[in-house]
């Protein structure tokens, strides 16, 4: 079996895994801003290490499925498969050349390292390494490998192109293999998502869906081991990683800093707005969707349910409109997404709402379907975002049930704000 | 018509900058309607690119790490700069392109037209296929 097949669909609950393991397209903006959050709470030492700690925790089940699925059994047919993967997935190249013992892994157009210093190194010099995700991935590479279990081998970057550096280095050294995996794999996550439900404009969105499905089924990264999709670069990346390395974060602030756990979350929650403003808008504005779809015309109940499509597509759940009055509200449902599977598997039930994504994603789309000009092809850039999402944000957001509380849907109700 | 100091000529519109995902990446010209979308397509392949999707009214196509997307019904491109271009030389990059499209798509254009002229594609009922 080829790695490209590890690939697959959940159509019903539009979520999709590669070698059983949960993931999503986001692009880097929302990568860089969500470990730039985590970096924020936690501090740079600190931050790299659960980042690290997530990337290993997600990919190693997911590279030890794949080592059984395509049969690779020497470490060298491991290694070359965890590259191949790394690659697919937008994540660039990984040179993985340590052994049992440990050693050095080179880097090249790391997705993090690459696209920072592409957003913000003209602007901004940057101290500490990035690539928090390359680092453990390598280790968990290694690992399965050479048979070790989790946690034998300590990634640290040395060298980061997003510090100007002319390359990435990551350095793997000998640890205790005492980490416990508890992976929330496909079968979790089914056991987890409920059934899909059915809301407004179902047929039309459930049809885009499906276009954007099969169009992004055939879409493969390059020589340098980025993907490119209508005209947006993304990654193919674990959802576990988001999952670990935002509750993880959460659950520290709310033990050491509780006073400062709403702003975390909010900062968590902002993700949502990143993603749609810039993944979910330049796709609206993309040439295939003017082919696939049409041009947008801008009708709120239009942007609106394309944006659930995307959502759909890119694997983030089955989300249903279950009402949408324009200028007034939207209620969003959905019985699959990312992140409660993740939650209830791993911390169980919460005593609070935990789709931070999925409800700000929702405010973020009534945003877009009122404030944007569509016709008239705009630029969607920083300047823009600032003015839809920091100055004058129109729409309060609620989650007014959630799996990962055990109710048996998430909804949140964006409604306008005073 | 000559053509302007963008370099476009009657068959394709002047370069503009379009949106995407990071700076002066994606940049934006419209086909005329006179070129004959098969003769444009094929001159894209003579010149190198490959294609990576195939839709009833879509063509996206990569040559060197560059890619063009091109709406056939609307007769929108999009020329979209490689990522590993450093930020101040792509806007020169996606002129140095634009200007090879422009010069295919007059070739296009002048030759004598053939049966089946632009729009959608009308095989495979509607299917996408990308590679």
């Amino acid at each position: 079996m080829e790695h490209k097949e590890l690939a697959q669909d959940l159509t019903g609950p539009d979520l999709k895994v590669v070698a059983s393991a949960p993931y999503v397209y986001h692009c880097h903006h929302f990568n860089l801003f969500h470990d730039q959050t985590v970096e924020d709470a936690l501090g740079s030492e600190e931050s790299f290490r659960v980042r690290s700690r997530a990337a290993r925790r997600s990919a190693w089940p997911m590279l030890s499925a794949a080592t059984v699925a395509t049969g690779a059994s020497t470490p060298v047919e491991r290694l070359q498969l965890a590259s191949a993967i790394f690659s697919w997935m937008g994540h660039g190249n990984l040179e993985l050349l340590a052994n049992a013992t440990g050693g050095e892994v080179r880097g090249d157009h790391l997705h993090y390292g690459f696209t920072w210093r592409e957003k913000y190194g003209d602007r901004v010099r940057r101290r500490f390494p990035v690539d928090a995700f390359g680092s453990g991935f390598a280790a968990a590479a290694t690992e399965v490998a050479f048979g070790l279990p989790p946690g034998s081998l300590n990634p640290s970057e040395d060298s980061c192109f997003a510090c100007r550096d002319n390359s990435c280095n990551i350095s793997l050294a000998p640890g205790d293999g005492s980490e416990e995996i508890d992976a929330v794999d496909r079968k979790v996550v089914e056991a987890e998502v409920g059934t899909p439900g059915h809301g407004k404009e179902e047929s039309r969105i459930a049809e885009i869906t499906r276009g954007l499905n099969g169009f992004l089924e055939g879409i493969t990264g390059d020589e340098r081991g980025l993907v490119q999709g209508f005209g947006i670069y993304v990654t193919r990346h674990l959802s576990g990683y988001y999952d670990h390395t935002a509750y993880e974060s959460i659950h520290l602030i709310e033990r050491q800093a509780p006073q400062a756990v709403q702003a975390v979350e909010e900062l968590f929650g902002e993700s949502g707005h990143v993603c749609v403003f810039y993944t979910f808008g330049n796709l609206l504005l993309s040439p295939e969707w003017e082919g696939m779809v049409g041009k947008v015309k801008g009708d709120v109940e239009e942007v609106v349910s394309a944006c659930v499509a995307i959502a759909r597509g890119l694997g983030f759940g089955h989300w249903t409109i279950e009402e949408l009055a324009p200028g007034q509200r939207l209620v969003l449902r959905s019985t699959s997404n990312y992140e409660f599977p993740f939650y209830r598997k791993t911390y169980g039930k919460s005593d609070k709402p935990r789709c931070y994504f999925f409800a700000n994603a929702a405010r973020a789309m009534m945003q877009l379907a009122h404030r944007v000009d569509w016709p008239s092809q705009p630029t969607l850039n920083e300047e823009l975002y600032q003015s839809l999402f920091k100055q004058g944000l129109q729409w309060r957001i609620e989650e007014t049930s959630c799996c990962a509380k055990g109710d048996d849907h998430c909804e949140v109700v964006v409604s306008k704000a005073d | 018509m000559p053509r302007d100091a963008s370099g476009a000529g009657a068959s394709l519109s002047p370069l503009r900058l379009d949106s995407s995902c990071c700076r002066n990446l994606n940049w934006r010209c419209d086909l005329d309607a006179e070129v004959d979308a098969e003769r444009f397509e094929s001159a894209l392949a003579a010149g190198g690119y490959a294609l990576r999707c195939r839709h009833p009214a879509l063509r996206v196509l990569r040559r060197g790490g560059h890619e063009v997307a091109w709406v056939l019904s609307t007769g929108r491109l999009q020329v979209r700069v490689g990522i590993f271009v450093d930020p101040e030389a792509r806007e020169a990059v996606a002129r140095s392109l634009h200007a090879e499209l422009a010069a295919w798509a007059v070739a296009a254009a002048e030759a004598p037209p053939k049966e089946g002229v632009r729009g959608a594609d009308t095989d495979k009922g509607g299917q996408s296929r990308t590679t």
